[in-house]
């Protein structure tokens, strides 16, 4: 309210559960609402009925658009007079959520040079914590956007449009490549705009695995911060992908309300391609996508208890999460022991025998200290125990080929994701076979079964 | 922190996790350091945008390596940076896969001969306090 009163906006509230203190005039005429939002006697209105909001709030702006031209807010100058009231106290450095330099671009800000503050600008998640931590209530937030306003008018990103649900027939063709791994895993980019580094981070994970020919799809904060991210040629990645659901595919599903349709793919490769039962039906339809549907969610600015319920929406289905490194704050994890043999075993629903299948997925719910690290636990927790010999060769080569590139050098677990000679990336088979000779390897120590955790699945016993 | 007599710092958001504490001074770390039987160094990911008197953080956990007296690991991906030093051997793992381990009284440690008594936090984004 404080905000919208300072640009001389007024604000109609559409639900009795987020009044602000607003007066009730729901039962007035429109003109009314109208006539008091727009001459200021009121500063805003409380409106339950959606038709009146929709006709007051369109009238009232085309009325209040002339009185609010001549409202200005500070100048560029006046961010350097507000900035020599900073006491460089540090209040709002410790107050931020990402610890960024805030008293440096202040410290600058004095002497005119505005630039350290306009670099805050992609960094800030924009909580305003800062706003309230300083004792001489400096509108902080208010200052960076002013500090990089020609960015800030200018930040206009073509997008793809939401698209919704993924539709039966585009499962219907990628669900054996999914299932047998040769599409090496869909990823799935969802989450708040809470970034440890700012959004750039999010289209960096999105093109690691487009490139691949993974499946990426995106949501929310997420596919916008997509569309905000350009390469030299100022192009983003909805320009550079297509936007199907299909190896190397770029997909909007929508809101962060959408992502629903992604967990929802994930049941439909179940239900279309595997033509399990849905009513009543959800153990086995979480057991079909944790043990062969290589899904991996990154929430990459994971934030809001609603962004750690979608996470847990996903990984109750045996799709593995990957949060940012504010993600901590949840303090839940669910995390695997690799080194564990006996943490591993599904039966194999052939036989019935109980078998060893390696630590695939590792972990269903992992926050990531940095993106390098995000990116590489991605990659792993992509693999799963129904993968063909192919299938883990594409996703055992970008697992040795991305740890390699960020953390220089090859995985020091590789042993326990080969199952047999097969397994092994063509390319990579000398380098590897010898790593696996030191190590101890065992071929088909790792068993390739028709892997399921229940027990009633099993279709004969020996 | 891993003894049973350091749980004494801050609870966290929620019940049932501890906070490390946050030490003082370096003098404090280095007596517990030189009082531990095994003490383990963790150095995260902003080592290498911290200065120091060896040049950064890497450069100082690496001058302490050559000491033998304390295990060092290198959490997310600042292997790399180690590696680029020309140091061949360094402990990597993942933090969160770290925490689960220190917490667990039958780990046997980064090289198998037992647990730590000691573990010490550096180089960290500080909101994993």
């Amino acid at each position: 309210m404080q905000e919208a009163k300072a640009i001389g906006i007024p604000v109609i509230a559409t639900s009795e559960k987020s009044c602000l203190g607003l007066p009730d005039m729901t039962t007035e005429s429109v003109d009314k609402v109208v006539e008091d939002l727009s001459t200021g006697k009121i500063d805003g209105a409380l409106i339950i009925d959606p038709r009146k909001v929709g006709e007051a709030a369109v009238k009232t702006a085309i009325n209040v658009s002339k009185r609010r031209q001549s409202k200005k807010t500070f100048s560029v100058k006046d961010v350097s007079k507000l900035a020599k009231e900073c006491r460089s106290c540090g209040e709002c450095v410790h107050a931020c959520p990402n610890n960024l330099p805030i008293v440096e671009a202040m410290k600058a800000a004095k002497e005119r040079d505005y630039s350290q503050l306009a670099s805050l600008y992609d960094l800030c998640v924009g909580c305003a914590r800062c706003e309230s931590a300083c004792p001489v209530n400096l509108p902080i937030i208010s200052m960076i956007t002013k500090a990089d306003e020609k960015k800030a008018i200018l930040e206009k990103y073509p997008i793809r449009v939401g698209r919704g649900a993924i539709q039966d027939v585009e499962i219907r063709e990628v669900g054996s490549p999914i299932v047998f791994g040769e599409i090496p895993g869909v990823i799935a980019l969802v989450g708040c705009a809470n970034y440890p580094a700012g959004g750039n981070d999010v289209a960096r994970i999105a093109e690691e695995f487009l490139k691949r020919r993974f499946i990426v799809v995106a949501s929310g904060c997420s596919a916008m911060n997509i569309a905000m991210t350009k390469d030299d040629e100022g192009l983003n990645l909805y320009q550079k992908y297509p936007g199907n659901f299909d190896a190397g595919g770029l997909v909007n599903v929508g809101s962060c309300v959408a992502n629903s349709h992604i967990s929802g793919a994930a049941i439909k490769i179940a239900n279309i391609f595997a033509k399990r039962p849905l009513r009543g039906n959800y153990e086995e339809i979480a057991d079909y996508i944790m043990n062969r549907v290589g899904a991996v969610g990154v929430a990459w600015g994971a934030m809001s208890q609603k962004a750690a319920s979608i996470a847990a929406g996903c990984w109750r289905l045996g799709i593995p999460v990957v949060v940012g490194p504010h993600g901590a704050k949840y303090r839940r994890m669910l995390l695997g022991r690799k080194e564990r043999e006996e943490d591993w075993k599904v039966f194999n629903a052939r036989d019935g025998q109980e078998v060893y299948i390696g630590p695939v997925p590792e972990h269903l719910f992992y926050a990531a200290e940095t993106v390098e690290e995000a990116i590489v636990m991605t990659s792993k927790l992509a693999m799963r125990p129904n993968d063909t010999n192919k299938g883990r060769a594409v996703k055992l080569s970008h697992y040795i080929d991305l740890h390699q590139r960020y953390f220089g050098s090859t995985p020091e677990d590789l042993q326990l994701y080969v199952r047999r000679l097969q397994d092994i990336p063509f390319t990579m088979k000398d380098e590897i076979t010898k790593i696996l000779q030191d190590s101890g390897w065992v071929e088909d120590k790792i068993a390739s079964p028709d892997p399921t955790l229940l027990d009633r699945l099993v279709r004969r016993r020996q | 922190m891993m003894s049973g007599k350091m749980i004494l710092g801050q609870t966290a958001e929620i019940p049932g996790p501890k906070k490390a504490i946050i030490l003082p001074s370096a003098e404090v770390a280095a007596t517990m350091i030189k009082k531990a039987k095994r003490p383990l160094l963790v150095v995260g990911s902003e080592a290498n945008k911290i200065a120091t008197k060896d040049g950064d953080l890497v450069d100082s956990a690496i001058r302490v390596m050559k000491n033998r007296k304390i295990t060092i690991v290198a959490t997310a991906h600042l292997a790399m940076e180690f590696r680029k030093r020309k140091v061949k051997q360094i402990f990597s793992m993942p933090l969160m896969n770290l925490g689960d381990r220190l917490r667990d009284p039958q780990w046997k440690g980064l090289d198998g001969k037992g647990r730590y008594d000691l573990a010490v936090f550096t180089g960290l984004p500080y909101y994993f306090e």
